[in-house]
């Protein structure tokens, strides 16, 4: 992960009242490369900004939370929170994939292993 | 003959002296009266119009100076006594303003110090939050954050009240996000609910509008004051509601609190802050109390209109913000933006005809797009964006580069390339 972007003044919104003062997530089941997709359209007046903005960004395909939180420029501590919310609600949904269950498999660690000597 | 000549002659004499003597008896009358009266005077000086002068120096009484016991132009007395006056007044006000003037610069550098250190700090909690991904540490960032964020209002604050700067500039920015950033940087931000959203398919919507860049952070301190003095003066289990209602040349802000409202006295107070165009510190109070001063000097600043009433059968306050439609502007929602990059790739949809069409919205307003990392990586001759980390940002640069077809990337995005 890189490191943060050094931001050059504090947002005007911030992070305690996008989440409504809760860090914790309502579901730990949630890290940064969990993937997250779109589900069911929602009613975007009963929506935050943020939440929004999220399902509009997981409505192409799936993302990762990482990369959610890229977008949407907050912590990724904060967009889990976000996130677990939407999921509750049943707007989003988690994407397990293979990769996310056994991890990646020895041929493929081989020939990404391969691809970068041959870089050199 | 000679005998009788000298008898005249000393009655003439008599006469004379007699009349001598009697001028001269009126003239040591007068000198008495006017002594009498140069005392009265100046014991009128002493024991009226100087305590007086002093009472309306030290703004402790409104009450008109009293003049002279007697107003005879011309004499010595009355034009010293009227100099002495003037003398005294003008050094006292000369001194006051010295003072306040001095006392002004240090404190505005006292201020301007903590100010640097605060942001410091303040920022370091932001990067803290970016840095550490666990739910523990950011519940105790939170509340770091939040005591940095009302920390921050109240150095605002001051400086409003001392001339000084305000703060940081801003990009222009909507409405819901004023009002948002204002809710963040009170005490009791959980207890205040902000309607500001309304869907932007209809065109001229509350959701698409914003203020200039010159109002933002004016604008976000006046609410935030407002807001909390909204919290402050209701029970701690009542919301407080924010809206934003169209009107007649501008867009009005409403706090509602479901409080008892506020004490008459209090009230009074604050009428006579908010139509004040200048606030000396012995005004502010011990201990002391600057919302509204604050609120006041923002808006006759910065061109707004505030009204705070208790409308009967309502209960509670009723704070009105009205924002003129010079100090609007359209801002094009950054999720709104992503959904045009959407549809530009696939099926340009309505969205976009309608997003183009609405350069001037009905009610007149100039349309501007926030600026954010979208339009700088489209500056001239700008490589390809390093920390591309959003897709957006790379697809504005290529569609920038693309549209024209010259070196340099035209410096204004839609117009004809350099010849």
């Amino acid at each position: 992960m890189s490191p943060p972007r050094r931001r050059d003044r504090e947002s005007l919104v911030r992070p305690y009242l996008i989440t409504g003062g809760r860090a914790h997530p309502t579901r730990n089941t949630l890290d940064l490369t969990t993937l997250i997709q779109a589900t069911r359209h929602a009613d975007p007046a009963l929506l935050s900004p943020e939440q929004r903005r999220t399902l509009r960004l997981c409505s192409g395909g799936s993302l990762s939370i990482a990369e959610i939180a890229a977008h949407l420029e907050l912590p990724a501590s904060v967009t889990r929170v976000i996130v677990a919310d939407l999921v509750d609600e049943g707007h989003l949904a988690t994407l397990s994939t293979e990769w996310q269950q056994h991890g990646p498999d020895r041929e493929l660690l081989q020939e990404v292993l391969d691809g970068l000597r041959a870089l050199r | 003959m000679v005998r009788s000549a000298g008898a005249a002659g000393l009655t003439a004499l008599a006469v004379a002296g007699a009349a001598a003597i009697a001028r001269q008896r009126q003239r040591i009358t007068e000198l008495v009266r006017e002594r009498e009266q140069h005392l009265a005077e100046l014991d009128h000086l002493r024991t009226k119009r100087l305590p007086a002068l002093a009472e309306s120096l030290n703004g402790m009484s409104s009450a008109p100076v009293p003049g002279p016991l007697w107003r005879e132009d011309g004499t010595f007395a009355s034009e010293s006594l009227a100099e002495l006056v003037d003398v005294i007044e003008r050094i006292v006000r000369a001194t006051r303003e010295h003072t306040e003037h001095s006392s002004q610069r240090t404190l505005t550098g006292v201020l301007d110090t903590v100010r640097g250190l605060a942001s410091e700090q303040h920022m370091a909690v932001s990067d803290m939050q970016h840095r550490h991904d666990d739910a523990d540490v950011l519940a105790d960032l939170y509340t770091i954050d939040h005591a940095g964020s009302q920390l921050s209002r109240r150095l605002r604050g001051f400086a409003v009240l001392f001339g000084a700067w305000i703060g940081q500039q801003r990009s222009a920015t909507s409405l819901q996000d004023i009002l948002r950033g204002a809710q963040s940087q009170i005490r009791d931000y959980q207890r205040i609910s902000v309607s500001a959203y309304s869907p932007s398919t209809q065109g001229d919507s509350v959701g698409d509008l914003g203020v200039i860049t010159r109002v933002v952070e004016p604008l976000v301190l006046l609410v935030a004051e407002l807001l909390d003095n909204a919290a402050r003066y209701s029970p701690p289990y009542a919301q407080v509601a924010v809206g934003v209602q169209h009107a007649h040349n501008g867009v009005a802000i409403t706090i509602d609190d479901a409080g008892v409202g506020m004490p008459l006295e209090e009230r009074r107070r604050a009428e006579r802050l908010l139509s004040k165009q200048e606030i000396a510190l012995d005004e502010i109070g011990d201990p002391p109390r600057v919302g509204f001063a604050v609120v006041g000097l923002l808006a006759v600043r910065y061109g707004l209109t505030v009204s705070v009433d208790a409308p009967p059968l309502y209960g509670g306050m009723r704070a009105v913000v009205f924002v003129p439609n010079e100090l609007l502007t359209h801002i094009e929602a950054a999720d709104e933006s992503e959904v045009r990059q959407e549809t530009a790739t696939g099926s340009a949809g309505d969205e976009e005809q309608s997003s183009r069409a609405r350069k001037r919205t009905s009610g007149g307003l100039p349309k501007r797009s926030r600026r954010t990392r979208e339009t700088t990586a489209a500056q001239p001759d700008s490589a390809p964006p390093e920390d591309s980390d959003s897709a957006a940002g790379l697809a504005a640069w290529q569609q920038a580069s693309e549209s024209s077809s010259a070196v340099s990337v035209g410096e204004n995005e839609n117009e004809d390339p350099h010849p």
